[in-house]
């Protein structure tokens, strides 16, 4: 809504108050919750904090890098791999805010595109000379293409006898952090416009913010688990469809994404202090009893992988039913979002700019 | 009865002065410039009739097809060139024509963009087809005498005001429900959306502004219509008219269509109030001032062809929108007579729906992401729509029928897939419903006028 707008309607909403000149105290609190305490909060508790870490992760994994480059062997691949796992993992916090900065780098596809296209890869190192940043190679960059270079059979052979594939691995990190330095750059200037954005429009950070919020979550179902473990085939397991299938990291990666949109949910910060979020939007709506629900089946998802034995794909063949269990209630908690959280913000879903009715 | 008949005939074809006619066709002709100006340039065009890959058409008009690609862009260029027309009052028939057909046109490739201010502008263009709007104050009149009149019959005047009537009529009789009158749903989703305004943001956010606004509109509906007619209030009531359209404009994205109404109610006022302006315009043009003098007014070829046509249309247009009274259930939930009956941002629906394409020898099934084949806002609009979810379950039967799928090593022949959906929806802040269960094969329902029985029944909730 541009400033004529507001104003205007200022204006005329004054006006028609004058007129009915009455006070009325009844319970303030409710009315008085601002969408701006979520959009503050998440920002300098939760975003903000979350870019620097992924910042810093990302740096560790590269030291770690360079220092398998100048002495390759299992051990300082091995630190190349911690390094990486933990550098997903903040990843994995932050993939969902796919707003403002992060939406103009494009860095939940760049960093999180999965599976790998390993052909395109291989014929990126064997031709020496690659731009990552085309479509064509959006399969061939990011934490999966290095989940294939780190974890692959005979990974720590091909990296240490290859300088064209050292080459590529160096580029690859090189360019997630040119993309997660620009976002935590941009941060900088955007967080005003981020928490100012609490308008009505589909452009809105707020309307933004909650598509991006509900839309990460159904590709997590969808794609994480999903399309793996046959729903999108006839119930024929696609294991090759898995995320980090090498170092068998999807089981993680489900989780703490899981764990990310509760986090939000909640208004959570970084370190796990909750504060204003989306629930306690829904308790000033008098939808306490959906907040709840919502929060309860979080939970419930966060927790269920951990008594699970071994990586998904050793689910799929050991215990696929419980797979199947968990994508189902990950389908009935889009309902939830999708539905009832959806209308009680009034939030519109869509992205397209419309005439209404 | 002959009576009646003369009494009806003299009212209808009784000389009034073309003033507010003339008017009404220059406002319309600009406003519809202007909208379909600013349609192209947001380039809507490109995302609402050339990049989807499916269309949701009307029952009956599954011939309608987009044209291919940019040729798509040409409808709307038409438009242009005949809203220019009809502003001029240039060839002032066939740019009526050329409009209504291109818009209507346009409007029933995909009921994904369904507006009743769209089904509004298709009826004016169809009426501004048969009145001669181009009378007076028009090119056509400039170059040819013989047409112009200062007279025109009075029911050339009268069916726009009664279109124009029913439009606000309906939309209030639409609010007298339980929700919108006594939840002061769905305005209170909406208008709490607004409560981080400076100041105001905890109004917006409170109860008793919805119900302000609820019942004022649901009044103010049912009203204006009259209130508009009669000379001592019209200008009260065009003075609630600006504040009303004003408002919504200012709350709510619906585009133009706040000024479309704030314009076309002019056409209440009186011949003298428009001759005063037209004249205005007149002059800077160097042109004679229009008088309001004693001419006769042609009597019509066939006046009982007229008076038939002009009740058939009008009875047309109050039983569309009662026809809801003849389906089962609840109007909301099941959309069974909806559209094209001036219920105007009454309920807010949010739905989320899941295909399967179901193997019929396995009872295995593909899980189907909706925006691989559907825009977002197609997406959104199927959602909650039971004749969109049937027509797009329809086209995924086609797609998959007598296929055969690789997954990796193993391929699959799907024969003759059973199509089933499993859709959720909450109606105005209520907590969700099943809406349709995957107990039904869509592909052995059909897109008729009849009531679907595949539909689960709404069950009312009092808390939300």
């Amino acid at each position: 809504m541009n400033k004529t707008r507001y104003w205007s309607l200022i204006a005329l909403s004054l006006a028609v108050i004058m007129s009915s000149c009455k006070d009325k105290k009844e319970d303030d609190t409710k009315e008085e919750f601002k969408k701006e305490e979520i959009l503050s909060n998440l920002a300098d508790n939760y975003i903000i904090p979350g870019y620097a870490d992924l910042q810093t992760r990302l740096n560790t994994l590269s030291d770690s890098w360079n220092n398998f480059v100048s002495a390759p062997s299992q051990s300082t691949l091995d630190a190349v791999r911690s390094d990486w796992q933990t550098a997903n993992v903040s990843f994995h916090r932050v993939k969902l805010i796919e707003v403002g900065p992060a939406m103009t780098v494009g860095l939940a596809s760049a960093l999180g595109t999965f599976p790998a296209d390993t052909t395109q890869i291989e014929t990126n190192i064997t031709a020496g000379t690659y731009n990552l940043a085309t479509a064509e190679n959006i399969d061939a960059i990011g934490f999966e293409s290095l989940d294939f270079l780190f974890y692959g059979s005979d990974c720590l052979n091909k990296l240490t006898t290859s300088v064209a594939r050292r080459t590529y691995v160096t580029d690859v990190i090189a360019k997630m952090r040119n993309e997660v330095n620009q976002v935590v750059s941009d941060w900088s200037t955007y967080r005003s416009t981020f928490i100012a954005g609490t308008g009505t429009s589909s452009t809105s950070a707020f309307s933004v913010l909650v598509n991006a919020f509900c839309k990460d979550f159904e590709l997590a179902k969808t794609a994480k688990l999903g399309i793996p473990i046959g729903t999108q085939s006839l119930g024929i397991q696609q294991p090759a469809y898995l995320e980090a299938r090498r170092s068998g990291f999807g089981k993680t990666l489900l989780q703490t994404n899981v764990e990310a949109v509760h986090a939000v949910f909640l208004g959570k910060s970084l370190t796990g202090s909750n504060g204003q979020g989306f629930d306690d939007y829904l308790v000033a709506l008098d939808r306490g009893s959906l907040s709840s629900t919502v929060d309860a089946r979080f939970a419930y998802m966060v927790s269920q992988p951990e008594g699970w034995s071994g990586t998904i794909e050793n689910m799929m063949t050991s215990s696929p039913s419980t797979l199947t269990d968990y994508y189902n209630y990950m389908q009935g908690t889009v309902v939830y979002l999708k539905t009832d959280m959806a209308a009680a913000f009034g939030v519109l879903i869509t992205y397209q700019d419309n005439d209404g009715d | 009865m002959t009576a009646i008949s003369n009494r009806i005939n003299s009212y209808l074809f009784r000389g009034v002065s073309i003033a507010p006619l003339v008017a009404f066709r220059i406002i319309f002709g600009a406003l519809m410039l202007f909208g379909v100006l600013r349609f192209i340039l947001k380039g809507w065009v490109q995302d609402l009739y050339i990049t989807p890959q499916f269309y949701f058409p009307y029952l009956g008009f599954e011939w309608i097809k987009p044209l291919p690609g940019d040729w798509m862009y040409i409808p709307f260029l038409l438009m242009v060139v005949a809203a220019i027309g009809i502003l001029l009052g240039f060839r002032y028939r066939f740019s009526a024509i050329l409009f209504f057909v291109c818009f209507t046109y346009v409007e029933l490739i995909d009921k994904s963009n369904y507006l009743n201010h769209y089904y509004f502008v298709s009826l004016v263009s169809f009426l501004l087809c048969w009145v001669p709007a181009n009378a007076c104050f028009s090119l056509d009149a400039h170059r040819k005498h013989s047409i112009r009149k200062h007279l025109v019959p009075a029911w050339t005047i009268l069916i726009i005001q009664l279109q124009l009537g029913m439009v606000y009529f309906f939309a209030g009789v639409a609010k007298l429900n339980t929700d919108w009158l006594f939840h002061a749903q769905p305005l209170k989703i909406w208008l709490q959306t607004y409560r981080d305004m400076p100041y105001l943001g905890s109004v917006f956010a409170s109860a008793w502004l919805a119900f302000a606004f609820s019942w004022f509109g649901c009044i103010y509906d049912l009203t204006i219509p009259f209130f508009l007619s009669f000379r001592k209030t019209r200008l009260y009531a065009y003075f609630f008219v600006i504040v009303f359209h004003i408002v919504t404009w200012l709350l709510f994205p619906i585009g133009v269509f706040p000024w479309v109404m704030i314009f076309s109610t002019l056409i209440f006022f009186s011949p003298e109030f428009h001759m005063r302006w037209i004249n205005a315009l007149k002059s800077l043009f160097g042109k004679k001032r229009c008088e309001i003098n004693q001419e006769t007014v042609n009597s019509p070829k066939s006046p009982r062809t007229i008076t038939w046509l002009v009740g058939i249309y009008l009875a047309i247009q109050v039983l569309v929108p009662l026809r809801f009274v003849l389906y089962p259930g609840n109007l909301f939930w099941n959309e069974e007579g909806f559209r094209f009956s001036w219920r105007v941002m009454l309920m807010h629906k949010e739905g989320y729906a899941t295909f399967y394409v179901v193997d019929p020898k396995t009872n295995n099934s593909i899980q189907i992401v909706n925006s691989d084949y559907l825009t977002p806002t197609q997406v959104d609009q199927m959602a909650t729509q039971p004749d969109m979810i049937l027509q797009f379950a329809h086209h995924l039967g086609k797609q998959f029928n007598d296929t055969i799928i690789h997954y990796g090593k193993q391929q699959v022949h799907l024969k003759h897939p059973k199509i089933e959906a499993e859709v959720f929806v909450s109606l105005n802040g209520r907590p969700h419903q099943l809406f349709i269960g995957r107990t039904t094969n869509l592909l052995n329902e059909t897109y008729s006028l009849k009531h679907r029985t595949w539909l689960e029944t709404f069950h009312d909730t009092a808390n939300f």
